[in-house]
């Protein structure tokens, strides 16, 4: 079967069609049902890390209906797939998986929505999150830092319970840029950022790299290096695209003449 | 700049191998051996000359117990822990390396010479309590033998 062809599948109750190989994540979001996901990402691949996309799934085999749970996000679909996606297994599969997460990230918002939702409670297990509150290693930030940013600062390092994500030696890279792509798609909020002065601060990498003066108005809107890195990787960005703060953007881009 | 010991060393190293990424381990591994840890200096140019981010050498390097970031002795001294060795007062050693060699585990002699860990089980339960020493298995141990066996390769 080639990956164009359609399959038909199930998804709570609903039948449709969609290509061979999609995720049951996509086939489902696809018929507007919702899946909840951490560690998923458009952007880079995913890895069925954090296992709350878990579904029960089920085909018919020789009359008997065979049954089992696996990660929406990773799971391609196949023909006769019926998909649950909130039964009461799922939801205390859920509640587990929600239980050990908040065992490394106690205070995370969403993580305590998700909790709320379906009935977690915080403290259940031992925390063991070395003293990097909240993060859930799902991976991330290592990832978009890898290979959508292809910056390479940050990655996993040590292993068991001393695992983390860190750049090397703990030191401040020289290699941060400050896109600050890292701190969008972490899903528990455990990145952080800071701006003092014309410095923009990442303590958890310890990087301190330089924020860029809006050429109209004298406001800092990005980091120098990321701004160059901009200009390399999109070599038809307009100057007053890259030189100015939004809000000056806007007014130039208003009355129409973009440099 | 004249090029330090160290420095030639790992020059003598890097060139041995294909510089690509797959070569990482071997590198490292070598490096660990012969310079007895991975400095900073040093992983940073194994990542320059196998053509990976430092941060993927870091990780790799953190990740594998063979590999150490911290200066081990020339000897490494491995006490087995393990369940048999235990129960014949492996600890013991520890403690009584640690006032032969005057320095504590995972710290290596002032002269450079020893450092001593702690490793699970060296696969040799008859001969406990049991120890290696760069890859040597020393069975059967007491302090007195203890003493002779530093003494031995003091004298070396």
């Amino acid at each position: 079967m080639e990956n164009n062809d359609l399959v038909t599948i199930t998804i709570d109750d609903k039948t449709l069609q969609v290509k061979n190989r999609t995720t049951v994540l996509e086939a489902a979001r696809s018929a507007g049902i919702t899946i909840p996901t951490l560690c998923h990402h458009e952007a880079v691949a995913a890895s069925g890390a954090c296992r709350i996309c878990i579904v029960e799934m089920s085909v018919e085999k020789r009359g008997r209906t065979v049954s089992w749970m696996d990660a929406s996000c990773v799971y391609p679909v196949h023909e006769g797939l019926v998909i649950k996606t909130d039964t009461p297994k799922v939801r205390k599969q859920r509640k587990l998986i929600l239980e050990l997460l908040l065992s490394r990230a106690p205070r995370s918002e969403r993580l305590l929505e998700l909790a709320a939702e379906y009935g977690a409670e915080t403290g259940r297990f031992e925390s063991v999150n070395q003293g990097r509150e909240n993060c859930i290693l799902c991976g991330l930030c290592e990832k978009v830092c890898k290979y959508s940013i292809q910056a390479n600062v940050i990655s996993m390092a040590f292993r068991g319970v001393k695992k983390k994500v860190t750049a090397p030696f703990q030191t401040g890279s020289s290699l941060c840029i400050g896109c600050l792509a890292c701190y969008n798609v972490c899903p528990t909020g455990a990145i952080k950022y800071v701006i003092e002065g014309n410095r923009l601060k990442m303590p958890a990498w310890d990087a301190d790299v330089k924020m860029q003066k809006c050429t109209e108005c004298g406001a800092l809107y990005a980091p120098s290096e990321y701004i160059k890195e901009l200009k390399k990787k999109a070599p038809g960005l307009k100057k007053d695209v890259l030189s100015k703060c939004p809000a000056c953007r806007r007014k130039i881009f208003k009355a129409g003449t973009p440099a | 700049m004249t090029k330090t010991g160290t420095d030639k060393k790992l020059d003598t190293i890097l060139k041995k191998y294909e510089p690509r990424p797959d070569s990482l381990i071997a590198v490292l591994q070598e490096v660990q051996e012969k310079l007895h840890y991975l400095s900073e200096d040093a992983l940073k140019r194994v990542a320059e000359r196998v053509k990976v981010p430092l941060v993927q050498a870091y990780s790799v390097a953190t990740f594998y117990n063979a590999f150490s970031l911290k200066p081990k002795g020339k000897y490494i001294i491995q006490v087995c822990l393990g369940t048999a060795c235990h129960l014949q007062n492996g600890n013991q050693l520890i403690e009584e390396l640690g006032s032969l060699l005057d320095t504590e585990m995972g710290v290596p002699t002032k002269d450079g010479l020893f450092s001593f860990e702690a490793v699970r089980c060296l696969g040799c339960c008859s001969l406990a309590p049991a120890m290696m020493i760069n890859g040597k298995t020393y069975g059967n141990l007491t302090a007195d033998k203890l003493k002779k066996i530093i003494k031995e390769y003091k004298a070396k």
